[in-house]
């Protein structure tokens, strides 16, 4: 038959069915009128011709049904009386039915909500034109990954490409002050170069985007977003001027509202020409013309035809080319050759960051909708031998055996669709939730997480398919059985037993070991993130506030001293500031520096490596303010300026590194030309990772070395924070360029480095309880159904004189062997997942035995108590009623 | 509860031969090609209304004949089966194959 033409009348047929059948009726009519008007031409009285007419018929309700067998529809129909059906069966059970729902909409639900951040962060591309075109350059030094190139190579690259049809060079955003006539607000600022847009392929929604010729003009476009949260969707926007750090830039047009940026999960509000860097940036060096910084992150679009692969043998030669004319080695320059990957989903970093937390998350939940599926299977089998005369009688009064499953498959994935259904609801909770847990910490992530297209089908698709896969084993089972016996005699038969215990013990069986394997999981993600929290960090973080402070204009060094110094002294005099310095580099912040060829005296350095260490430049009190305790000499001062000699402090590492038992004060460290004296030695800490091993820190004077203070650390008697608008003042009253654009306490910033491992373990955490709680129900239900199905086993035992411990010991040895095995293969699995997870994990390891001998334990209790309910039930029963029921 | 469809494949397809053969004059209603197929059999096949018509539905589906509702002779609303281009086709194939039937059985019978 014609497939389409059959597709076509099957769904008209569906709705025109009453048309249809209101057609079959009046042909079916005209037949008997012709019939009896044929009879009488024949001869016949009227009344014999009807009679024999209606008869020759025969009944017209037959003819029908006969008829309406052909048409296609009927096994739609016939799907609604299922469901119908199986609607109401599932109401007339509605224990079962609820906690079937429920464990499927929080397994549903869970895998949903996470599935959507990957979607999000992980799997979409940008909304821009062919974004499988794209491609991100990465930069690599011989040892480690930069990531973004100096702009003279960025312009090498896309003047010289015969691959790319345009290369975009993009700064990183940063939150700018920017000043609107009557207020102020404080976007997403990011400088792009003026192909921008046009490599992406994206359209203006007002006015232009920004072209080449922007590359040396004070111009901006803003985002959809900001232009209604800031202008109110002003139509007028286009020509206005935007007024930052200090400097003028005209919008020159406004971005389309479903492009957010060149990033999943940042959303830039203001793209700045490069025309604006030199602005906004105060750098000391032109970003433009020097090779040493490095700010432009590269994405290429391919030229048609041409493939990443080409793209790849392009770049080596390349890379080549800039040494040569830079006079420089590729072995100690940042750029030592260029990744390229697929681009479509833009820039890389949160992608990197949350990827494989989002991925551990997401295989969490999927076992967790394993168990919760296991547990819709147990129930369910429980449920179909409860429904043995049912089906029996169905299959007896000439049921096929596919008809009976089709009806109980009906049954369970109408269960999962309702489940389905609620899951979607739960994951917007708990979407909800977990973005607020990322965003606490100081990163803002701005990603659509309203389901779309794809996360409908997934979650369509996991429903139904979960209601197929774990409906059908326990449908298959409910009909295998011959109907004779359980017709003939009561149900208490014993026939076809083994097979289904034997169907019932492994379900039980997986559901304790991925139990098993999930709470390991939990618990040791949740023990690192309390090992995290509790590590010795070197400091004391209670009550200091962090506050930082962005580019700003400066004359000179000795200006640049004067304006810490000053800001130092006007801070510390606000009432309850104890002590308030300054850093280039905030404590446990994003940004670190290291200094390298450092000369010891009387050390003779092995290596190159041996010259290297960590630095910080610190202002007077920094190690009080922090309250790092200094162990030997003294901390810096407001005497050591550029005036006087140079000194420096150490860590406790850098001491026993360079001098062994031996001590440090007093050494000289020569450095950048110019002789430092050690004047104190500080105990180690925690600069810039909890997970990191103390490396070797060096602390120079900031009054020394000053530079534009980018960090005022201050320490409070009471709350940090409360102080945070006086101090924000305070700095507007030094100088009212100053733009005090973080203000934040060291906790807060410990809470930011840790956003990766609270969402995994307040997830997996959440979800490993509640598969304690699956368990209990799966355990519990499938031993009550036993325990029903041999009252009267048991009470003919008990009126033989069995004890009731023995009757105990009969229902639980059931579960027992079950159980074990269930321990065992569980504990195997979360040995192996284990070491998945290693590289997230801190303080402890994967075989931790005190974890995983509570985790055992944990199950096991849970396991016996679930099982012991029932089995104490069995006890209670009454011989004599229970053989009187038979 | 939905009846198992028998489907006798020679019975089934000598009816669908018949109906399409009855159509090949012209279009009829349900009724007309009952009596038309009892007359042309010399009353020996007395089609059971109660597989002419679901046969006539499922033909329809099938797109070997189309129905339309008109007036009869004596002015009654009928419900009028029309073969399609494509029934012409399967009407081909149908007596093909039934003549090779035909054929079979009775070089079965009479062996030479």
């Amino acid at each position: 038959m014609n497939w389409k033409r059959w597709r076509w009348t099957y769904w008209t047929d569906l709705f025109r069915r009453r048309k249809l059948a209101q057609d079959l009726d009046d042909e079916l009519k005209a037949h008997v009128q012709m019939e009896i008007q044929r009879r009488i031409s024949k001869g016949e009285s009227p009344d014999e011709a009807r009679r024999a007419a209606l008869r020759d018929v025969r009944s017209l309700d037959s003819v029908k049904e006969a008829t309406r067998d052909a048409w296609t529809w009927t096994s739609i129909e016939r799907l609604m009386q299922d469901l119908r059906y199986a609607a109401r069966t599932l109401l007339k059970t509605p224990v079962f039915a609820g906690i079937a729902i429920l464990s499927l909409a929080l397994g549903i639900g869970a895998n949903t909500a996470i599935f959507s951040l990957v979607n999000a962060l992980l799997l979409r591309t940008l909304p821009v034109s062919h974004p499988e075109e794209l491609v991100l350059l990465t930069s690599y030094s011989r040892e480690y990954r930069v990531g973004d190139f100096a702009y003279p190579d960025y312009l090498r690259l896309r003047d010289q490409t015969q691959v790319f049809s345009g290369l975009l060079g993009a700064g990183s955003g940063n939150r700018m002050e920017i000043d609107l006539g009557n207020r102020t607000d404080r976007p997403q600022v990011q400088i792009v170069t003026g192909n921008y847009f046009t490599v992406l392929g994206v359209q203006p929604l007002q006015g232009r985007l920004l072209v080449a010729d922007d590359d040396n003009a004070p111009v901006a476009v803003i985002s959809h977003g900001f232009w209604q949260r800031s202008f109110g969707g002003d139509p007028s926007v286009v020509g206005k001027s935007l007024m930052i750090r200090g400097s003028l830039c005209a919008i020159v047009g406004v971005a389309p509202r479903e492009f957010h940026g060149d990033s999943a999960g940042e959303a830039t509000d203001v793209w700045m020409s490069l025309g604006m860097q030199q602005a906004v940036t105060f750098s000391r060096f032109d970003m433009q013309k020097v090779r040493y910084v490095t700010w432009a992150n590269v994405i290429g679009r391919l030229k048609p035809g041409m493939t990443i692969e080409q793209a790849r043998a392009e770049a080596a030669p390349l890379v080549g080319q800039i040494h040569e004319s830079a006079g420089t080695s590729p072995d100690k320059d940042y750029l030592h050759h260029i990744v390229m990957q697929p681009g479509g989903r833009g820039f890389a970093e949160m992608r990197e960051r949350l990827q494989a937390p989002l991925l551990i998350l997401m295989a969490v939940v999927a076992l967790v909708l394993l168990m919760a599926c296991t547990n819709l299977a147990s129930l369910l089998l429980a449920r179909a031998a409860s429904r043995q005369r049912e089906i029996a009688t169905r299959l007896a009064i000439g049921a096929s055996r596919m008809r009976v499953i089709r009806q109980l498959l009906t049954e369970s994935v109408l269960l999962a669709l309702i489940g389905g259904a609620f899951g979607l609801l739960i994951a917007v909770w708990i979407n909800r939730f977990l973005l607020n847990l990322v965003s606490q910490g100081l990163v803002t992530i701005t990603i659509n997480l309203n389901p779309d297209g794809r996360i409908l089908l997934f979650t369509a698709g996991v429903s139904v398919l979960t209601g197929i896969l774990f409906g059908l084993t326990p449908a298959i089972q409910a009909v295998r059985r011959d109907a004779g016996p359980f017709l003939k005699t009561s149900s208490r038969t014993i026939g076809g037993r083994t097979r289904r215990r034997l169907l019932r013990n492994v379900l039980i069986f997986a559901q304790v070991a991925l139990s098993l394997v999930l709470l390991t999981a939990g618990a040791l993600f949740v023990r690192t993130v309390r090992n995290l929290k509790t590590v010795d960090t070197g400091f004391a973080a209670g009550n200091v506030l962090s506050v930082g402070i962005a580019p700003h204009r400066t004359a000179g060094p000795a200006q640049e001293a004067d304006l810490a110094a000053r800001l130092i002294d006007r801070i510390s005099a606000i009432p309850g500031i104890r002590s308030a310095t300054v850093a280039v580099n905030a404590t446990l912040g994003l940004a670190g520096s290291g200094v390298y060829g450092l000369e010891i005296e009387g050390y003779t350095p092995k290596n190159e490596d041996d010259q290297r260490a960590r630095a910080n430049w610190v202002g007077p009190r920094y190690f009080e303010t922090l309250g790092m305790s200094v162990l030997q000499g003294r901390e810096f001062s407001m005497a050591d300026t550029l005036n006087s000699s140079g000194v420096v402090i150490v860590n406790q590492t850098v001491a026993r590194h360079y001098f062994g038992e031996e001590s440090a004060i007093g050494r000289r460290v020569r450095f950048n030309k110019r002789d430092h004296e050690i004047v104190g030695v500080v105990r180690d800490a925690k600069y810039r990772e909890l997970r990191e091993v103390s490396p070797r820190m060096v602390f120079f004077a900031f009054l020394q070395y000053p530079s534009g203070v980018n960090n005022v650390e201050v320490r409070t008697d009471a709350d940090p924070l409360a102080f945070a608008k006086t101090v924000r003042s305070a700095i507007k009253q030094v100088d009212p360029q100053l733009d005090a654009f973080e203000v934040a306490t060291v906790a807060q910033r410990i809470d930011r480095k840790l956003t990766p491992e609270y969402l995994v373990a307040d997830i997996s955490g959440f979800f490993s309880g509640l598969t304690l709680l699956l368990v209990c129900i799966g355990i519990y239900g499938t031993l009550s159904y036993s325990v029903a199905g041999r009252t009267n086993e048991i009470g003919v035992r008990m009126a033989l004189g069995a004890k009731r411990s023995s009757v105990l010991r009969l229902i639980l040895r059931d579960i027992l062997w079950t159980l074990i095995a269930g321990l065992a293969v569980g504990l195997a699995g979360a040995l192996a997942a284990g070491r998945v997870v290693e590289s997230l994990l801190f303080g402890l390891k994967p075989h931790d035995p005190v974890t995983l001998t509570f985790v055992v334990l944990l199950v096991a209790a849970v396991a016996l108590l679930a099982g012991y309910i029932p089995a104490r039930r069995a006890t209670r029963v009454d011989p004599v009623s229970a053989l009187r029921a038979e | 509860m939905a009846k198992t469809r028998q489907k006798p494949d020679l019975l089934q397809g000598t009816l669908d031969l018949l109906i399409l053969r009855t159509l090949q004059w012209g279009p009829q209603h349900g009724h007309g090609i009952g009596v038309a197929l009892r007359a042309s059999s010399d009353e020996v096949l007395n089609v059971d209304h109660g597989s002419l018509y679901p046969a006539l539905h499922r033909l329809e589906r099938q797109g070997w004949v189309d129905a339309e509702w008109k007036l009869s002779d004596n002015n009654q609303r009928a419900r009028y089966y029309r073969l399609t281009p494509s029934g012409r086709k399967q009407l081909m194939a149908e007596e093909s194959k039934w003549d090779l039937l035909v054929k079979a059985v009775s070089r079965i019978r009479n062996p030479v």
